[in-house]
């Protein structure tokens, strides 16, 4: 399967970037590609214009600011899972990282791809809002901050508008306690259902359009997961239910 | 008889140009061979209205793009190579569909390219007309008969067969306990 | 880009998967191509020395990099690699259809964790698929190449 044709751009710096999202319709960012290409290569995905990352320099850091981690747009999941930062600031980012696919997949996919591309099976947009953490956003236009329960709108949908550059994410420092369990059918799988629990609040990721706040006493309230091949709603309310009690037990 | 390869492991003579990469699989053999790429029905059955592959063929580096209708043995339904004696109507399909397809999936053009990039750009231009007819697709559903799947197999039985061993009845009468499960099994090869 | 310690000439076709450029633009046939999706790992090279998925990177991507494929293990004539190696020992290898991406992943695997516990092993080479041996050869050989690189 091969990707459609596209007029594919290499931009060096971030206001390059930032022009030719602004000047370009129909335009998609390519980062760690680990889901995009992908979507290219089924043809779910019909860009008519790539903008292509990689070679902007500067855009890889990992550090300490405001009481949390920055992870920038280039930072690789590999990179955030190896960094001593990391662990000590923020195991819960350490540990969650390492759920995401496998390795190989990690050593390409950055972490604002993530964010960005927002399925609702997938773990870091859970950590970021069970965090209350924010990414900040580029264009054209100007810089801004969106908090992360203003992030998430639906499936794979942000709201980050078309000419916007998610360029950093931010997740506020939490030793303990915290917790992210999730339920897959093999190890590296999207998970069938999954929870954060960072101190004491709990986000929820694989039953709903995007990742949910919950209450922790119960934590099922108002849900209606889909189901599917893999998963049955009911089968989804037992693992939020179980995987809850089991996050909160420490 | 010997007990030389009896017993004690034995070492791969294959294994050397395999692990280097040096294997010869279908897609390594260059050789000038071109590519492939199928349209399909997204319909699990329709009728087919229509198939205009002009566009297709006009595309550059597009060999050729092949309906039933440019193919001899276009109208002719594949044989039925290993006929079960319960088969009372085997029905197969035919290369390329033409008049009806049954099943999502069902090859309608074949095209061939320079590469695959350009035979799946191709492909997209292929369009196809469909009828969309009533779908069959579990065995429940297809036993209520209430649409044939093959005009000429009557009920949308291909075969009927039952197997015993021993007295059920007797053995259902005389177990401690009973358990009735419900089990789906998907297609395993078709 | 550099692959296998070659120069090569920047692909010119920007759509062009890694992948398909290794195999059939520089004839390097040892990487696979299985689902073009990033789940069976057959297509599995290095770039600058760790694993990546080549049928997730368009092939002007690699420009500036250096790629190592399965055929840059060991060179012609050369004794195999330890990975390479353990795999023909524990019988890790049926049809050899996975088998260079296998062998490329642990090569990264090994190079993370120069002696990985049972479960690194297994979340190691999780991202492989093998339809043939059944894996317990595979974890095996990832062992015999702990041992063998001592």
């Amino acid at each position: 399967m091969k990707p459609p044709p596209f007029e594919y751009h290499a931009p060096t710096t971030v206001d390059e970037v930032c022009s030719l999202l602004g000047s370009q319709e129909d335009a998609k960012v390519l980062a760690g590609g680990q889901s995009l290409v992908p979507l290219l290569n089924f043809r779910l995905a019909r860009p008519r214009h790539l903008v292509d990352i990689n070679r902007v320099a500067g855009l890889d850091r990992i550090y300490q600011r405001d009481g949390g981690i920055a992870v920038q747009a280039l930072a690789r999941q590999a990179e955030v899972e190896d960094s001593q930062l990391v662990a000590r600031l923020c195991p819960l980012l350490s540990a969650a990282v390492r759920l995401v696919a496998h390795r190989v997949i990690r050593n390409r996919g950055t972490v604002c791809g993530s964010l960005a591309h927002a399925d609702p099976a997938s773990e870091l947009p859970a950590v970021i809002l069970a965090l209350g953490g924010h990414v900040i956003a580029r264009s054209v236009r100007g810089e801004r901050l969106i908090a992360a329960e203003q992030l998430f709108k639906g499936v794979f949908e942000t709201a980050l508008a078309p000419d916007e550059l998610l360029v950093e994410a931010w997740f506020p420092e939490l030793i303990d306690p915290y917790a992210i369990l999730e339920e897959s059918r093999r190890h590296g799988d999207f998970a069938l259902a999954g929870v954060v629990r960072a101190g004491q609040h709990l986000a929820l990721f694989g039953v709903a359009p995007t990742p949910v706040i919950a209450d922790p006493k119960d934590p099922a309230a108002g849900l209606q997961p889909s189901g599917d091949l893999e998963a049955s709603p009911e089968f989804r309310l037992r693992l939020v239910r179980v995987l809850t009690q089991r996050a909160f037990a420490a | 008889m010997t007990t030389r390869w009896f017993g004690a492991p034995v070492q791969r003579v294959e294994d050397d140009r395999l692990l280097r990469g040096h294997g010869r699989f279908t897609d390594d053999i260059a050789e000038g061979a071109l590519e492939c790429c199928f349209v399909r029905s997204p319909h699990a059955h329709a009728r087919i209205t229509s198939i205009d592959v002009a566009a297709a063929r006009e595309l550059p580096g597009v060999l050729a793009v092949y309906t039933a209708a440019d193919l001899p043995f276009g109208d002719v339904d594949l044989p039925l190579l290993i006929p079960h004696p319960n088969l009372t109507h085997g029905r197969t399909q035919r290369c390329l569909a033409s008049e009806i397809v049954r099943y999502a999936g069902e090859a309608v053009a074949f095209v061939v390219a320079e590469s695959r990039y350009v035979a799946e750009d191709a492909a997209e231009l292929v369009q196809v007309e469909y009828e969309p007819l009533p779908v069959v697709i579990t065995p429940e559903v297809a036993a209520a008969a209430e649409h044939l799947v093959h005009d000429d197999v009557p009920g949308n039985v291909a075969a009927e067969m039952a197997q015993e061993a021993g007295d059920v009845e007797a053995a259902l009468a005389k177990a401690p306990r009973r358990k009735k499960l419900h089990f789906r099994y998907e297609r395993g090869a078709a | 880009m550099k692959v296998n310690g070659v120069d090569h000439p920047a692909p010119t076709d920007t759509r062009r998967l890694l992948s398909d450029h290794l195999r059939h633009d520089l004839d390097l046939t040892g990487t696979h191509v299985g689902c073009e999706h990033g789940v069976c790992g057959c297509c599995t090279v290095l770039l600058d020395g760790a694993p990546i998925r080549s049928c997730l990177m368009l092939a002007v991507q690699a420009e500036g990099h250096e790629v190592t494929t399965i055929e840059g293990l060991a060179r012609d004539g050369e004794p195999l690699h330890p990975v390479q190696q353990a795999f023909h020992e524990c019988h890790a290898l049926q049809c050899g259809f996975c088998t260079p991406g296998f062998v490329m992943s642990v090569v990264g695997l090994l190079a993370q964790h120069a002696k990985p516990s049972a479960q690194e092993i297994d979340e190691g080479i999780a991202g492989n698929l093998c339809r043939c041996t059944g894996y317990a050869s595979i974890r095996r050989a990832v062992d015999r190449a702990v041992e063998l690189k001592k």
